[in-house]
């Protein structure tokens, strides 16, 4: 297989992405009920922005650092993390920000409309896995069986209205970003 | 936030810390494995002296290792409560519609346990190795998969630059926040579609910055000739001592009497 690689330029807007992500998981709105924090914006912004490649990269330089040990998820971090029911939901940020990146850079100056859509196309997936994770985790490793009607409670409906608020976000500030990195990166 | 800053290294001179980061991050996998098999009372008493002796070997007072992990304790004995809760069998105490089940105990105890290992192994780890050098480390133990066409240096790379601007971008959010606040923003009452629209004047500046910064530091790197597509020499060599070859050959070890345990036993 070729080697496929990432220019300099590109390495370090990445890096700086992961850093963003990072900062997102310590941006907490405080909401009633659920701990919220910002990061989904931020992975969505990742796809929007950097496209569906440089996107999924990003996130998957956060995961790695995350996983050595820098404490940069939401509950601190270390490879212990990975049996954390919760995992599941960053490796959906990973595939999600891959599907936004797809669907956002299918025209070249993408509406709000299709940028809200690329969105709604990376929370499926970010969903889909992490209720997975959730429950194969608890299933065959924690060894405590969670009933499906539970895990929808707590892993989806509870979460997922202030998630789609920040697909809301993400389009506004997606619009108005676009131009800045296409500008800088045309530089 | 000045956790993140501080970072989770812990500077001391211990055994452990002298040791290859790469052999720390195969003895942690190993012992990741012991604890998979584990079942009864003597394999877990096994596998808390072993985590016991690492940490001791360590030489990072026990305090900081509890403080590390105060809050985590708490979720993974909620999660215990809760196994122990759902768990169906023969009854021991019933309250109300709760019911205790010795099932549900030894489900809740080797959960708890189990979780618990994993947290403070990866805690040794994490306060006997900097960032730096565990990213060299993965760097090498990855060097392999080069070959497939992954972009190993690249990430080390990335790793490396993310960790050196998390700080900066957090100290940054948290200037821009209080800009905004000091000019009337309000991010915590109102709707919540309000709340999110109030998010943008808070991030817009973030993510300029960041554009800006990362633009800086290309030029600085392209004119101090580095170069992504040739590989790079490092000024600290990572060499296998035979100390790092003996903790492999150690855990190893520790893995194969666990497995004897478990099948012959």
């Amino acid at each position: 297989m070729p080697q496929r690689t990432v220019s300099l330029r590109n390495q370090i807007l990445c890096a700086f992405f992961t850093a963003l992500i990072a900062v997102g998981a310590f941006l907490r709105v405080p909401v009633p009920m659920v701990p919220f924090t910002l990061q989904f914006l931020f992975t969505t912004l990742a796809g929007i922005l950097l496209g569906p490649r440089l996107g999924a990269l990003s996130v998957i330089c956060y995961l790695l650092l995350g996983l050595v040990g820098f404490p940069v998820f939401a509950a601190g971090g270390g490879l212990a993390y990975v049996f954390q029911p919760s995992f599941g939901y960053l490796i959906g940020f990973c595939l999600g920000t891959y599907i936004t990146g797809k669907i956002a850079a299918g025209c070249p100056n993408p509406s709000a409309k299709r940028l809200f859509a690329a969105g709604l196309g990376g929370l499926l997936a970010v969903y889909t896995l992490g209720m997975v994770y959730f429950w194969a985790i608890s299933r065959f490793y924690l060894g405590d069986a969670i009933t499906v009607p539970t895990l929808l409670l707590y892993c989806f409906l509870l979460p997922v209205p202030g998630d789609l608020l920040l697909c809301v976000t993400a389009a506004a500030l997606g619009r108005r970003l676009l131009p800045i990195i296409e500008q800088t990166r045309r530089r | 936030m000045n956790h993140v800053t501080a970072g989770q290294y812990y500077p001391v001179d211990s055994p452990v810390h002298g040791v290859d980061p790469r052999a720390k991050l195969i003895a942690l996998f190993l012992y990741y494995v012991l604890l998979f098999f584990c079942r009864d009372f003597y394999t877990y008493l096994y596998a808390t002296m072993l985590c016991a002796a690492s940490m001791a070997l360590s030489k990072v007072p026990v305090k900081v290792y509890f403080r590390a992990v105060k809050l985590l304790l708490l979720f993974i004995a909620l999660a215990a409560v809760f196994a122990m809760l759902f768990t169906t069998g023969t009854a021991l105490l019933q309250i109300g519609i709760f019911k205790m089940t010795q099932e549900g105990l030894a489900v809740a105890g080797r959960m708890a346990a189990r979780l618990t290992l994993i947290l403070f192994s990866a805690l040794i780890l994490t306060f006997t190795t900097t960032p730096l050098s565990l990213t060299a480390g993965l760097e090498r133990l990855f060097t392999p998969l080069k070959k497939l066409g992954a972009p190993v240096s690249e990430l080390a790379m990335m790793m490396a630059i993310a960790i050196r601007f998390i700080p900066v971008m957090l100290a940054e959010a948290e200037t821009t926040l209080q800009a905004q606040q000091s000019r009337g923003a309000d991010l915590y009452t109102g709707s919540l579609l309000k709340r999110g629209k109030n998010l943008l004047p808070l991030l817009l500046p973030l993510f300029i910055g960041a554009f800006r910064r990362s633009e800086e530091l290309a030029d600085a790197m392209e004119a101090r000739g580095y170069r992504s597509d040739v590989s790079r020499t490092t000024f600290r060599l990572l060499r296998y001592g035979a100390k790092d070859v003996a903790v492999i050959a150690a855990f190893l070890l520790f893995l194969v009497l666990m497995l004897i345990y478990r099948w012959f036993l």
